[in-house]
């Protein structure tokens, strides 16, 4: 499985948590551990967020990071914003097929809105929002995301595409491995629209995540990138900003708030089953989706067709989603 | 799937709760049947046109 620092140089497991569908959670990651997410299901959009703890001031820039790449690669570092900039994390393993979009920003009840015209739908924003608030953070504290196994591109005219996988196999078991450089609050959610994008296969899906207890073997990863990338002595301290008041007054309390209760829309994800009769022509179609272009079973093909015939065909063009779905013209497209 | 007396294909398709937003506006419309199946049998049908119509484009 690993292809950088084998699993077994990292430290026991301290945390381990599922995330269910459509859902987040936060946790402290000390300097030194090792914060994974696992892709219990395949297929699943997640989106991370991390802030130092030490300053929430300082968190995860992924406007910087896009110097590395659209995709953060394996290697690949959480840079924390201007004026900080300092390396706050670390990809030491995913896999190749594992597209960590820094592109995307995230979902929110304004792009539900706008597009699929559903106001209350489950969003990257909210979710995010209501997983840190249990670290007494709030909704202003959410950045941009990073987003593992989210493949997108940049068209030849500049457009960004989403493109995602062809079937949720491709990732299934996968993990994203994160070295923390620093102390920090890591929060991790699912995708918001899974349901209603190919980003998620169209069908949210649990996922996982541990954390491992920092080892000799991280902690020296640790200690090699700051002899690698020593600190600059330009970058700014803390000290540097008490013109916006005393950097403790800024410090994340890493104890989680005991009164804390999650509170997430749709959250337990409820389905309904729709029993649909088919033509053998459009049974045979139906196989011919599940054989052909991979989709999971029957159900999926069918589910896939009818939410991707609604993305093209009943969404409204809008700046806030560009050209992600499709071909973005501008104010004058609304349909 | 199960196959009916008149040679047809019984599937089962789980929607989460706000896919289901989005049969009901289809729904709404009122042209694409009475009933959520009638309305995701009909979407895939125009899935399956919109396929052809892009493959024949191609």
């Amino acid at each position: 499985m690993s292809m950088g620092m084998p699993e077994e140089a990292y430290g026991s497991i301290r945390e381990e948590f599922i995330v269910t569908p459509i859902s987040g959670k936060a946790f402290p990651v000390r300097k030194g551990e090792v914060y994974r997410i696992v892709q219990t299901e395949g297929g699943q959009c997640v989106d991370v967020n991390a802030w130092a703890l030490a300053d929430r001031r300082e968190f995860m820039d992924t406007s910087i990071m896009r110097r590395q790449g659209i995709h953060t690669p394996k290697n690949g570092f959480l840079v924390s914003n201007s004026p900080y900039n300092r390396l706050l994390m670390k990809i030491i393993e995913m896999a190749p097929n594992n597209k960590a979009d820094v592109l995307m920003h995230r979902c929110s009840r304004a792009l539900l809105e706008a597009v699929w015209e559903v106001p209350t739908h489950s969003n990257c924003q909210d979710m995010l929002a209501e997983s840190i608030r249990e670290y007494r953070l709030s909704p202003d504290h959410v950045h941009a995301v990073l987003c593992p196994w989210t493949p997108t591109r940049v068209d030849e005219d500049g457009f960004v595409r989403g493109i995602g996988y062809e079937s949720r196999f491709d990732t299934i078991g996968d993990v994203t491995d994160i070295l923390a450089l620093e102390d920090m609050l890591v929060a991790t959610c699912i995708c918001g629209i899974a349901d209603y994008s190919n980003l998620g296969n169209f069908y949210p899906r649990a996922i996982q995540l541990q954390i491992f207890e920092a080892s000799e073997a991280t902690r020296q990863m640790v200690a090699e990138t700051a002899m690698t990338y020593p600190p600059l002595k330009s970058q700014l301290s803390r000290d540097d900003f008490a013109f916006s008041g005393p950097t403790a007054d800024y410090a994340i309390d890493p104890t989680p708030d005991p009164s804390y209760e999650p509170n997430y829309p749709y959250w337990p994800q409820k389905e309904v089953e729709i029993e649909c009769e088919l033509s053998p022509a459009q049974y045979a179609a139906v196989r011919t989706l599940v054989e052909s272009h991979r989709r999971d079973d029957d159900e999926d093909a069918v589910r896939r067709a009818v939410m991707e015939w609604y993305l093209m065909n009943r969404t409204n063009p809008h700046p806030l989603m560009g050209s992600v779905h499709g071909p973005f013209n501008g104010a004058g497209a609304r349909r | 799937m199960a196959v009916t007396n008149d040679g047809r294909f019984r599937v089962k398709v789980r929607f989460t709760e706000q896919q289901v937003i989005l049969l009901d506006k289809l729904l709404d419309e009122g042209q694409f049947g009475d009933t959520h199946a009638e309305v995701v049998v009909r979407v895939f049908d125009e899935y399956l046109r919109s396929r052809a119509t892009k493959r024949g484009q191609e």
